[in-house]
Order: structure tokens, then C-alpha cells, then sequence
């Protein structure tokens, strides 16, 4: 860790304990000593699909943060069913790849997480599931996505 | 969601995307090379005679370059290399600037100044609230400190080399240049690519870091910036104009820039005239 990225992670981290926004579940385990790994709770909005569920983000931040873009994915038992998270965890996502910026941060990118969970019509993984999670690499960062359909 | 910006295919789907562990370590491989040539170049180099330029070039292999250098070299006398990460022209105008407010201290009171403003006017035109006034706020920290002599001008070449701390001092200028973009939008909305709105060619061009500035992030940052650059070509082609130079802003030519910058395909390095007097005559 930079000493950039370790002011900014401890800088995030205050102000995310602070006033968590609805939805997410921050607490003294979520982060790892040395701040490299968070683990974010994050809850299905109200009259949506996954209304009540929580699933857990993981993210894992390199010596290059903020500049360069966390590794997000969902870990734990259950990895929500959705039309752009795939059953390993993974997310495709255009802001945790190439349309990363330093003015993001883990909340931002929560809470894009939680509108596209919100925005879903079915519960299911995209159609390339199974080969998408034979093949691809354990970091997310690596996929070169295609962005699928946007509109969910 | 609706408003992540289009990438998809025709049919939505990621399958044909999906790449192996092989080719993921020898794309790593070529980025490490990549990121490893880079390296060897520092992020801001120290003052180096021009005929080190001269030098780069043969003049078998590239005669027209070695005579355009040896022509600058009547009116250069010094370059400052930037290295090339994608970041050069954003860090060449830093510098430049930073060189002229350790020199005047009421053009650096002027810019702590209307660096103050930046934070207020990103806030109001929505950027991320905390994350954006962070790096304005680290930003006119180094700059007091200059102003408070804390930083001694040593002290701020090596700041200026740190990775972490001038990279978070260059995103005050990726983000003011998407600032100002984004408060002229209607003005720069006919030079961005159909199907992009200009909030987005920001989020995507702009404000990430490692993407080079084009014609319209150049203007853009000069402008915000309140300065006034001269872009010397090595080839005419390369030029706005087809001439040899590009003065921005363009529409007063009265008077002199205050920062020269050395275009050569892809990169900016940051040059510096001879005393002027002795210069003067050559340069017409």
C-alpha cells in the first residue's frame, strides 16, 4: 500500500462508518488490518427482486488505489442471481474496469451495485454462466468485458 | 443500469470475451514491459541541456527530426522530460505551472485562490462530493505549504516524483478539466463523438487516470487553468493549424506564453527558452 491509498482507505473508511447509507453494513470486521481487503454488506432494497437479502462485497485494493480500480466481487453463500453477476461472484461492471475513476469510491461503487440489484427484472445469471466461470481468471479485473445489455 | 455507458454487442452477450488464464499472464507481461520502460524515465526529470534531444536522433534514420530539433535548439536551451504514462500532458502543465508560482508569489496566491473556487465549482456540478474535495483539498495544501515555505523547491521536485502524492495533485487538473468542460457542454458538445454526451466522454477520457488528453482536454485544462501555452511540433502534421506551433488560448497572440511544451507523437515534454533576449531574433 501507498501511503496515498492508505490516507484515502482510512480517510473512506471513517466517513463510511460515520453515515453508512441505507442499504450497506459496515462494522468494525469489515476491513482487514493493513485495509488491503473489505468485506461490505450490502441489502436488497425495499419492492425490489432482493428485497430483505444481503449479500457480501469483497474488495481488494492494490498499491495503485485510487487510481487504479478495486477488485469487487460478491463472496459468501449466497451470490445474487442477476442478469450481470455471474455465479462465482463476479460483476460486470463498466466503473470496475475501464470506467474507473479516482473521484469513485467504495461507497459509489456499493451503491451502483445496489441500483443494478434494484433495476433487475429476473433472477438469473447471465447465459454465459457456466463457461464464464470455467474459464475465466480468479481476479475480476482480468475479464476483458463485453458490457452485456444495459437496460437491466 | 441506464446510464453505464453502451459497450455492449449486438446481442448482449460476454461469451466471446471470456479469456483464458495463458493469455491474461502474457498480456501482464507485455503491461509490466510496458510499465517497466515507462518507469525508467522519472514522473518529472530535472533540467537537461536541449541538445540532449539532438541526440535522441540519427540523422540517417530520421534526418527530418534531427534538423527540426537542432532548429528548436536555437531558441530552447532546456527540456524537462515527463515520463509517458498516459498522464504526460497533464503533468508537463502542472509542472509548468508550479515553476512559475515558485517564482511569483502573488500568481501562487492568485491560483490558491481560484483553486478554492474549483472545489466549490466541482461540488456544485456534482462531482462526487468528499472524493473530489480530498484531492482539491490535498492539492492547495502543497500549495500553501510552497506559499508558507515549507516546501522548499527541492522539497516540491520531490513531491512532484512521489507516485502517490503527485498523482493525487494531478487529478485536481484531470478534474478541473472536466469541469470546465462540463460547464461549457453546449459549446463542446459538436466536437465529442455522436452517441456521447459530454458528461460522459469526462466520466470515460477524463477523469480516469492513464488516458491521454486530446485536442479538447488540452483546451480545456489551459483555459481552467488560467494560463497561456505554446505546443512546438516536430512534424507540421501534427499541428492544429499545420504550423510548427499552436499557441492556446489561440485568440491573443499579443502576448507571450507563459509555458512551452514539445509534442512528439503520443507525448509532451516541457521546454524552456533561451534567455530571451539572445533568443529573440532567431525565433521569427
Amino acid at each position: 500500500m501507498s501511503d496515498a491509498a492508505t490516507r484515502r482507505l482510512m480517510k473512506e473508511l471513517a466517513q463510511l462508518k460515520s453515515e453508512a447509507p441505507e442499504g450497506l453494513l459496515v462494522d468494525n470486521t469489515s476491513t482487514s488490518n493493513d485495509l488491503k481487503q473489505w468485506k461490505i454488506g450490502v441489502v436488497g432494497a425495499e419492492g425490489t427482486l432482493y428485497a430483505g437479502e444481503v449479500f457480501m462485497l469483497q474488495f481488494t485494493f492494490g498499491p495503485q488505489y485510487p487510481f487504479n480500480s478495486p477488485e469487487v466481487m460478491f463472496v459468501g453463500e449466497t451470490i445474487p442471481a442477476h442478469p450481470h453477476i455471474y455465479s462465482n461472484g463476479h460483476i460486470c461492471l463498466s466503473i470496475l474496469s475501464d470506467d474507473w475513476t479516482p473521484a469513485l469510491s467504495v461507497q459509489s461503487v456499493c451503491l451502483s451495485i445496489l441500483s443494478m440489484l434494484s433495476s433487475s427484472k429476473e433472477k438469473k445469471h447471465p447465459i454465459d454462466d457456466a463457461i464464464y466461470v470455467r474459464t475465466c481468471s480468479k481476479n475480476p479485473s482480468k475479464t476483458r468485458w463485453w458490457f452485456h445489455d444495459d437496460s437491466v | 443500469m441506464a446510464n453505464e455507458p453502451q459497450k455492449s454487442d449486438d446481442n448482449g452477450q460476454a461469451a466471446e470475451a471470456v479469456v483464458t488464464d495463458d493469455e491474461i499472464v502474457l498480456q501482464d507481461q507485455q503491461l509490466k514491459t510496458i510499465e517497466d520502460e515507462q518507469k525508467s524515465v522519472p514522473l518529472v526529470a530535472t533540467l537537461a541541456p536541449f541538445s540532449i534531444l539532438c541526440a535522441e536522433y540519427d540523422n540517417e534514420t530520421s534526418a527530418a527530426f534531427l534538423s527540426k530539433a537542432t532548429e528548436l535548439s536555437e531558441v530552447y536551451g532546456e527540456i524537462r522530460y515527463i515520463r509517458g504514462d498516459g498522464n504526460c500532458f497533464y503533468r508537463a502543465i502542472l509542472v509548468g505551472l508550479i515553476e512559475i508560482m515558485l517564482k511569483d508569489r502573488a500568481r501562487l496566491e492568485k491560483f490558491i485562490a481560484s483553486s478554492r473556487d474549483w472545489t466549490r465549482t466541482l461540488v456544485e456540478l456534482g462531482f462526487p462530493d468528499w472524493t473530489c474535495t480530498d484531492f482539491c483539498d490535498f492539492f492547495i495544501e502543497f500549495l500553501e505549504k510552497i506559499h508558507s515555505g515549507v516546501h522548499t523547491e527541492e522539497a516540491v521536485y520531490t513531491i512532484l516524483n512521489d507516485d502517490g502524492s503527485a498523482n493525487y495533485i494531478l487529478m485536481f487538473f484531470r478534474l478541473i478539466t472536466s469541469a470546465f468542460l462540463k460547464q461549457n457542454s453546449e459549446e463542446y458538445a459538436p466536437f465529442i463523438d455522436e452517441g456521447m454526451t459530454v458528461a460522459q466522454y469526462c466520466e470515460q477520457e477524463i477523469e480516469p487516470m492513464w488516458k491521454d488528453a486530446d485536442h479538447l482536454a488540452i483546451n480545456s485544462l489551459i483555459k481552467a487553468a488560467g494560463t497561456r501555452v505554446r505546443i512546438e511540433y516536430m512534424d507540421r502534421t501534427a499541428a492544429p493549424n499545420g504550423g510548427w506551433h499552436y499557441d492556446i488560448p489561440s485568440d491573443d497572440q499579443q502576448i507571450a506564453p507563459e509555458i512551452t511544451l514539445l509534442y512528439r507523437p503520443g507525448h509532451y515534454d516541457v521546454i524552456y527558452k533561451k534567455d530571451s533576449t539572445e533568443a529573440s531574433e532567431i525565433e521569427n
